[in-house]
């Protein structure tokens, strides 16, 4: 451990990212953020990272709430704020101090961790008694995954919130509880509580930032960045005036969680209150003691990052309150930046979806129940690919307005947008939307926003219905059709050697109905781990009695060669013609375009996105990264057998990746075969279609 | 692009007789050969489309359905009817136009699309629809007749003084375009390469020289020695296809590459109504051709003989097409062309 910890640790940097450069306004900040740490973020998966200030982060998580139920505890939330802060200071300075001297911290035991996350349900609904929506419960989720994965191990990445209070009172619940909850509403107060510095819970909750997925990204920049700043700040000894009140309201804020949450957080306090006096006073303490002390911190950072807050503000009352204390070392630049973005800490993180995970969701009353077996259904892959989804989607949004009824006094168009969005945030959770998806939500909401008050709910819905089963027909069903008698066309009467990648449902019907049609030619099936796909293409044109070839992703090289086309399916394809696909497409069709192979993209347009993007970072998918560990078949490959213990190892299961123009031949669309600088022709086309056929309504 | 020698006279034979459709299309065809036969500077195109107008005048189809079905089975006929020349051209046996002459396909299809889209139709009234119909059809065909002066307007503008430009086989819109270039003042000088199989080039060369623009000729097989003295190439196309390459007479994508390798600008004059609706991958891709193989006698006994008479130039190697649209970069070709099919 100790060793991992002294080594410089390797980043990827070098990368700058669109938006992550610090925030202009405030000029003093962005230099002490710019000596503190790279302001351009290091980019380092967030399941996966963890690293050596790992230590000292999850020690002073613990701490930090500890504290915040020690403010609680100690008066009720209005009385809180100036004690508490002066108490918070030293402490923190001990934190940092403790931060600077890289001792090691030893990946903690997670025995408790289980139990912690088995409270996890019980809790959940006390945050949503206590006004916690669960956009806000995931967003600190989240956000705990964002500022502190640096320091959490990868296997609790989910369940670390709890796994590090489990730590810091082995065994009782209740301390866990209430330690997580200060976390999570420490975090929805930090932005908030300097000004109030007592803010009532829900309001904390409400102020809160947006849910993180509901950010712009820029916004979940400037967030961090003004959190790194802040906190670079601090350390430059310079604490903001109204710091030092942060972290006690946090904690008053946290304190009413955990007391709203259970009787039980009296004990819970009580206890962190006692260990509390030690630590504050215990600058000088042994290292190895503070450790134990903060026992699970380090495979718990969660409390910590749960907002970043916690230790951030505790940072801010060692600066601020400790005026004769100041910082006594300051932490190692490298560690700072380790806990700056990470390249892939925007996009929501792989969440293993279960019906008791979902049963969890607090609005989950309201959720249709068709929807919830789409969500389940998504989330265990049986509905996959970009079409499937999207008729599948649309079809259950038909049967949620169909059992759809106005409440009284409220308006249908502006009620039903909400009724859906509620649906469609339900099915985001159980795995984000695709590009087509996305649209023919759009289009819908369109259509139903447009809808004139005074129209009777039956034809209202039946012509929303009907609008439905149109949008299915025209783009998806004709739409098919055509694109396939198109891509046949491409297809030779005899002799191509048609490459096709993973799996994609009008590749493989345009193939199939080319053999029907009377041609000769075979397909190369190239696949790859961990989704092996292509086994079902494999077996498509297989049925249909057509010569084919099965080769894995790394047989590329070799096989190019023999090809003469190469047909690909598409998970969207964007305005500066980027396809957007299954990961992989791009490195198959950069090896057919360095051979001057014809790279065929077959997509309906309902998949095209007026958006730009320049890299598979921006938007992505993240997959299971357990599913990288195991090699099905081959249960002698174990060297990433409890990978999530390694502390310096990540796996990252990205699920989509971008190929960029220049190695796209043609688009093959309804419409017929377009070059990819043409899609936003299309795009213009029918927004200006959309735009004279919505004016009726 | 192909090209009727002056002193070929078009005469009407088979084809249609035994059409159903009957008067029609007799009209159409009859139509489009006088068209041919006025002026020999029309371009087969040009000809179908106003043919195709007259089918619309005379319609009695009561429906748009109808009138579309009608200018359909004429384009057709248009298409597939034969052409004999005269027994004193010598030029052998009969010689059919070529049916899948692309860029007479590439009229008729846009004329259809044009003229058919239902959009800004008034649907209800047969007698108002048709006469949209016609008024669209004249305007079309008056556009592509306008097309070569307008192109030649453009596309003057890219010639300067005492520059070098390399051209391929005859095109008429480049000829067009030379001239305006010259007419205006400026000095230049052309090479011409000769253009085998059908020696176009020669053609080309010699009107050039009627009209006393300096004209060097050079082998097919020259181009890439040649192209250190060029400045810029310009040809013209027998139809642009889809993504905004260019399908011209065989030699032009050697040109291309070589204009690439050598960093020279290469221009493509074509009329917007040789946009198609192709997309070919390669070479190979192309629209079947029938032509009769045009090579010596003295051939080995075992030998292959590969000769197609056009070639497929992608658009990576075109820089600029100037058509009577505007100057065009090849990727806005395919939006021209969404725009007619969207």
């Amino acid at each position: 451990m100790t060793g991992f910890q002294q080594q410089p640790v390797k980043q990827v940097v070098g990368f700058h990212v669109e938006g992550a450069s610090p925030s202009p306004t405030q000029p003093s900040l962005l230099q002490a953020a710019m000596t503190a740490g790279s302001p351009t973020p290091v980019i380092i998966p967030p399941t996966f990272q963890r690293e050596s200030s790992h230590g000292s982060r999850a020690a002073a998580a613990p701490e930090a709430s500890a504290r915040v139920m020690d403010a609680s505890g100690a008066a009720p939330s209005q009385a809180a704020p100036i004690a508490p802060a002066q108490q918070a200071a030293p402490e923190a300075a001990g934190t940092s101090s403790r931060a600077a001297a890289p001792s090691s911290t030893a990946p903690r035991p997670i025995q408790h961790a289980e139990k912690a996350e088995a409270s996890h349900q019980g809790l959940l609904k006390v945050a949503s008694q206590t006004s916690m929506t669960s956009e806000a419960s995931m967003s600190s989720g989240l956000f705990s995954l964002e500022a502190s994965t640096s320091r959490t191990p990868p296997a609790q990445a989910q369940k670390s919130p709890f796994a590090a209070q489990a730590g810091v009172a082995p065994g009782d619940q209740a301390a866990a509880h209430a330690g997580c909850h200060a976390g999570h509403h420490h975090h929805h107060h930090q932005h908030h509580a300097g000004s109030h510095g007592n803010a009532p819970q829900g309001d904390g909750v409400a102020k809160g930032p947006k849910p993180q997925r509901e950010m712009t990204k820029a916004e979940r920049r400037a967030l961090q960045e003004s959190q790194r700043a802040a906190k670079a700040a601090q350390k430059a000894g310079g604490a903001p005036a109204e710091k030092p009140a942060k972290g006690p309201a946090a904690a008053a804020g946290g304190g009413d969680a955990g007391r709203g949450g259970r009787g039980a957080a009296g004990p819970a306090e009580a206890r962190p209150g006692g260990g509390k006096p030690s630590a504050a006073a215990g600058a000088g303490r042994p290292e190895a003691e503070r450790r134990t002390d903060s026992a699970g911190g380090g495979s718990g950072p969660n409390s910590a990052s749960v907002s970043g807050a916690a230790d951030r503000d505790g940072g801010a009352g060692g600066a601020a309150g400790g005026a004769g204390l100041p910082p006594k070392k300051k932490k190692d630049p490298k560690a700072v930046s380790l806990n700056s973005t990470e390249l892939f800490a925007h996009l929501q993180q792989y969440k293993r979806i279960t019906v008791s995970s979902l049963l969890q969701q607090p609005a989950i009353g309201n959720i249709h129940p068709a929807v919830l077996q789409l969500g389940l259904r998504y989330a265990d892959g049986s509905i996959r690919g970009a079409n499937a989804r999207c008729l599948a989607m649309l079809n259950t949004l038909c049967q949620v307005i169909r059992d759809y009824t106005t409440p009284d006094g409220k308006e249908l168009s502006r009620d039903l947008l909400r009724h859906l969005n509620d649906h469609v945030n339900f099915l985001v959770v159980c795995r984000p939307l695709s590009v087509g998806m996305g649209n023919a939500i759009r289009h819908l909401k369109l259509r139903i926003s447009t809808i004139p008050p005074d129209m009777p709910e039956v034809e209202a819905k039946e012509l929303l219905e009907q609008e439905i089963a149109d949008y299915i027909n025209v783009r998806i069903d004709s739409a098919d059709k055509q694109l396939v008698s198109y891509a046949v066309a491409k297809v030779e009467a005899h002799g191509d050697i048609i490459l096709t990648y993973a799996a994609s449902h009008v590749v493989a019907r345009a193939l199939v109905e080319a053999a029907r049609a009377g041609k000769c030619f075979r397909v190369v099936v190239m696949d790859s781990r961990p989704e092996l796909e292509g086994r079902a293409t494999l077996a498509r044109l297989m049925a249909a009695g057509i010569p084919c070839t099965y080769v894995h992703l790394n047989a590329a090289s070799y096989i190019i060669r023999e090809v003469t086309k190469v047909f690909l399916g598409a998970a969207a394809v964007l305005s500066n013609g980027t396809v957007l696909s299954r990961a992989g497409t791009a490195a198959v069709a950069m090896m057919a375009h360095a051979h001057s192979k014809p790279v065929m993209i077959c997509c309906e347009t309902h998949k095209f996105n007026e958006r730009v993007q320049l890299d598979s970072i921006t938007h992505n998918e993240l997959g299971d990264p357990e599913a990288l560990a195991a090699v099905p078949g081959k249960p002698e490959v174990t060297a990433l057998e409890g990978w999530s213990e390694h502390p310096r190892l990540r796996l990252l299961n990205l699920k989509y990746d971008v190929m960029p123009a220049e190695y796209v031949t043609m688009v093959v669309t309804e419409f017929g075969m377009v070059p990819p600088t043409s899609v936003p022709v299309i795009l213009r086309e029918f927004r200006q279609s959309e735009q004279t056929v919505s004016g009726p309504f | 692009m192909q090209r009727r020698p002056s002193h070929q006279k078009l005469v009407v034979t088979e084809g249609f007789g035994a059409n159903t459709q009957g008067t029609l299309n007799d009209i159409a065809v009859r139509e489009f050969h006088d068209a041919l036969n006025r002026d020999e500077e029309v371009a087969f195109a040009v000809a179908a489309i106003m043919a195709l107008t007259a089918v619309i005048k005379r319609s009695s189809a009561t429906t748009l359905m109808g009138v579309s079905k009608e200018l359909e089975d004429a384009a057709q006929a248009l298409q597939s009817c034969s052409l004999v020349p005269d027994a004193s051209s010598g030029l052998g046996p009969t010689r059919r136009v070529n049916p899948t002459n692309i860029s007479l396909k590439a009229g008729c299809e846009l004329f259809l699309r044009y003229t058919t889209r239902t959009s800004a139709l008034e649907l209800q009234d047969i007698e108002k629809a048709k006469a949209r119909l016609i008024e669209r059809g004249l305007h079309f065909a008056e556009t592509s007749t306008r097309a070569r002066q307008t192109i030649a307007e453009l596309g003057s503008r890219f010639i300067r003084s005492n520059c070098t430009v390399l051209t391929h086989g005859y095109s008429r819109v480049v000829l067009r375009l030379l001239q305006q270039a010259f007419s205006s003042g400026l000095q230049f000088s052309v090479i011409v390469t000769e253009g085998r199989p059908d020696g176009t080039g020669i053609i080309m060369a010699k009107k050039l020289d009627t009209e006393n623009i300096p004209v060097t000729l050079v082998l097919d097989s020259c181009v890439a020695y040649i192209m250190d003295r060029v400045d810029m190439v310009l040809t013209g196309a027998d139809a642009v296809v889809e993504n905004g390459g260019i399908i011209n007479k065989l030699g032009t994508y050697g040109i291309a590459l070589a204009a690439q390798a050598a960093s020279k600008p290469f221009y493509v004059a074509a009329e917007s109504y040789k946009f198609a609706r192709l997309y070919p991958l390669g070479q190979a891709d192309l629209p079947e051709e029938r032509k009769p193989l045009d090579v010596g006698p003295m051939l080995p006994p075992r030998t292959n003989v590969i000769n197609p008479s056009r070639d497929y130039t992608p658009p990576q190697c075109i820089s600029l097409l100037v058509t009577d649209l505007g100057v065009l970069t090849p990727a806005a070709v395919s939006d021209e062309l969404i725009q007619l099919y969207v």
